[in-house]
């Protein structure tokens, strides 16, 4: 019991402390500069549409904060966090690469952590919904 | 009654939420078509841009999905309607601190989405 729920608030602060640190470098461009260049990231445009999505990134991560208050009631948030946000995040990392706006050594890098991610997103979901059953059982 | 109009605003609050949601999802998805029309913005050869866009679609498209997720449950999950107000809010200040305040008639359907989210929020206050 005790290390299911762990699983399941495991996944929620993986997702908070990513979704904190991927809010802040979009919030400041500028201090990615191991994946974006000095000319990306002084486009003013590409500043407006990446600082757009840094709300977003903000409000997710206090979505998951509120999620883990009660983790195994609001699992379906894992759910979406894991499909659309990280698959849909890892298609984009396929987008940028063969767009050539990114190389292929950040992309791979990149996948994997996405990989490592939806394995945990998966496992916490599981293990929450098997509580679910078990509490729905007693 | 009360407690039904409460539950109304709520539905009211996530149903727009939701058409907003997936009218944003369309300029975030396809840039080169649409960024001009629904954001004012001209992204013609500028590969940047087009890229924060694309990377923008699964959080907005995550977005649209929670708001149906909380529809589903409206009292019980009402603080997902505080939040969408805070990205709301986020987003404007955002918008000026970037490219300064510019008057358009997005402002209104900015600031009335506002309202009506943190109404709805507040108004359900105690709705069962």
């Amino acid at each position: 019991m005790n290390r299911k729920i762990l699983w399941v608030r495991l996944a929620y602060w993986a997702g908070i402390v990513a979704d904190a640190i991927a809010a802040a470098f979009m919030l400041f461009p500028q201090l990615d500069n191991r994946l974006f260049s000095a000319a990306i990231t002084s486009n003013p445009l590409f500043g407006l549409g990446v600082r757009r999505g840094a709300a977003l990134m903000i409000g997710w991560t206090v979505l998951l904060f509120w999620a883990d208050r009660k983790p195994v009631e609001r699992r379906d948030i894992l759910l979406i966090t894991l499909c659309p946000v990280v698959v849909g995040y890892a298609g984009y990392l396929c987008y940028a690469w063969m767009s050539g706006f990114t190389a292929l050594r950040q992309t791979i890098a990149g996948l994997i952590t996405e990989a490592v991610f939806i394995a945990v997103f998966a496992a916490g979901y599981l293990n929450a919904r098997q509580l679910s059953r078990e509490h729905n059982t007693l | 009654m009360a407690v039904n109009n409460k539950v109304i605003w709520l539905r009211i609050g996530y149903g727009w939420g939701i058409i907003q949601d997936v009218f944003y999802c369309f300029p975030l998805l396809l840039p080169e078509h649409l960024a001009r029309p629904i954001f004012g913005v001209d992204p013609t050869g500028n590969i940047a841009y087009i890229n924060a866009c694309r990377d923008h679609f699964p959080l907005m498209a995550a977005w649209t999905l929670l708001l149906i997720w909380a529809d589903r449950k409206p009292v019980e999950r009402r603080e997902v309607m505080l939040f969408t107000a805070i990205i709301v809010a986020l987003k404007s200040l955002i918008t000026v601190f970037t490219n300064g305040f510019v008057w358009e008639i997005m402002w209104v359907a900015r600031l009335g989405t506002l309202a009506l989210f943190i109404f709805g929020y507040l108004y359900s206050r105690g709705a069962r």
